[in-house]
């Protein structure tokens, strides 16, 4: 049944939620701007003291010239937006966003936070010790320091990156050069306008070769003695006598590539060494050296050495017909 | 076999700095070489008992160092670098400064002292490592290299 009083009702059930929606759309606005005030009042202390900090500094300044020296800056700024570009500043719309991100970041509460503590320190100052290297190596022990250079690592490592990823950028558009030569021609002093502006080359410096391992030669080197031929019947050897398969090894090939290397009988060390060997090889698929004989099998070097007097390592790489040992040790 | 010899003479005390005759004569042994080590002057170091195990390594002024000179100046740097290099060369099984000595005896290489060295630095014949031969002088070198080829390290 629709009547005129259900209408009005209905209307007023709307106006009632359209309130509440306000009510609630206000108390919103409210909160927010509390929580803005308390953050006035958080933020108005430490603004305080960058500003009191700022103005000592500054006053310090004035007394030592600088500003004097920033006149004369000014100048040289205006040479630098002289040399600057319309599509320069196309190309700075761009960056706009990520600016203000960087901005953003910057004013955190805690960064902020961390460069007034910075301020403090640096303000604070004179009233510190010099430093001497030694405690620079001791401060270099304390955690918090260590995580201070951990952060300031960071900070290089992004912007090595950054300057990584920037030169291409710089190398396409030729727009580091053009603002190089521009500033060059703006600052050079009259009369060298000309100067060339393509960065000097200059001679690279040679250092004298310091005296490092000197030879003086008097005869060569040859190769250790080896017998008129690597030879034993029903064997394949390569060039320098080592067996090509070390599969085909047998105990009588080790006998007879012993008596060509002119032992006459081998003993039951010499048959540890070459079972070590073999097993060594085996295992590892490289042929063992002294050190991997000696640390392996638990005997000395002179042990080796007396039971193969003349180069151990490859006379038992050569009798336990395995390659040539690779190492220099 | 025919006659070879090498007599390398160690100059300096550095562990970067023996370490290349080291491998050289230790080298030479492997390969039926002869083999003299002659220490002189800082070489000494690494004969003498007490020094032989603190053995460091000089970075500052050393062009292919990784770390800038001015960094490598600083006290006890060379400690560390020696402690680094120590820790890599362990790790690929390479014997330290005293361990080396007891290899190259061991392999029949002849370590010798240099006597006018000793007596500029003050150290006695009991104070060099139980594997040192002998002290000797220049002419007693020349007349063991006779028949060798001479490096200077």
């Amino acid at each position: 049944m629709d009547t005129p009083s259900d209408a009005k009702n209905l209307d007023v059930q709307r106006l009632e939620a359209k309130v509440d929606q306000l009510t609630e759309l206000v108390g919103q606005l409210v909160e927010r701007n509390q929580r803005q005030s308390e953050l006035i009042d958080e933020a108005m202390p430490i603004a305080k003291e960058m500003m009191d900090w700022a103005t000592v500094k500054l006053d310090g300044a004035e007394k030592a010239g600088l500003f004097a020296l920033g006149r004369e800056g000014l100048g040289v700024l205006e040479a630098i937006v002289e040399a600057y570009e319309p599509e320069d500043l196309r190309a700075l719309s761009q960056s706009v966003v990520t600016l203000l991100e960087g901005v953003r970041s910057v004013t955190q509460p805690e960064v902020m936070a961390l460069l007034a503590e910075a301020g403090e320190a640096i303000q604070h100052g004179d009233e510190l010790e010099p430093v001497t290297p030694l405690e620079v190596l001791k401060a270099g022990r304390d955690p918090e320091v260590q995580r201070g250079l951990a952060v300031m690592v960071e900070v290089l490592r992004q912007v090595g990156r950054a300057t990584k990823t920037m030169h291409p950028l710089h190398a396409q558009d030729g727009g580091k050069e053009r603002r190089q030569r521009l500033l060059a021609k703006r600052l050079a002093p009259t009369g060298a306008r000309s100067a060339p502006s393509a960065p000097r080359v200059g001679p690279r410096t040679v250092r004298a070769a310091s005296t490092g391992t000197v030879t003086s030669t008097t005869r060569p080197v040859s190769t250790p003695a080896a017998p008129q031929s690597w030879e034993i019947s029903g064997y394949e050897l390569d060039a320098q006598g080592y067996l090509l398969d070390s599969k085909t090894w047998t105990e009588d090939y080790a006998r007879k590539m012993a008596a060509l290397l002119g032992f006459t009988s081998l003993e039951e060390a010499h048959w540890e060494v070459l079972r070590y060997a073999r097993a060594r090889y085996a295992e590892t698929g490289n042929s063992p050296n002294i050190r991997a004989i000696t640390g392996g099998m638990g005997i000395s070097t002179k042990e080796l050495y007396t039971l193969w007097p003349i180069a151990p390592g490859t006379t038992t790489a050569r009798i336990s017909g395995l390659p040539k040992p690779v190492g220099c040790i | 076999m025919s006659t070879k010899k090498v007599a390398i003479i160690v100059s300096r005390g550095g562990l970067d700095e023996i370490y290349p005759a080291y491998i050289l004569a230790n080298g030479a042994r492997q390969s039926g070489i002869e083999a003299v080590l002659f220490f002189t002057f800082y070489g000494l170091n690494a004969i003498t008992e007490d020094k032989v195990d603190h053995l460091h390594v000089n970075m500052a002024g050393n062009a292919a160092s990784p770390v800038p000179t001015a960094l490598m100046g600083l006290p006890g740097m060379e400690a560390v670098a020696a402690k680094l290099m120590t820790k890599r060369m362990e790790d690929l099984d390479i014997p330290g400064p005293r361990e080396f000595i007891q290899i190259l005896h061991d392999s029949g290489v002849k370590l010798y002292g240099c006597l006018l060295a000793m007596e500029m630095f003050g150290i006695q014949k009991e104070e060099l490592m139980e594997q040192v031969e002998d002290v000797i002088t220049v002419g007693d070198f020349y007349a063991l290299a006779d028949d060798a080829q001479v490096l200077f390290t």
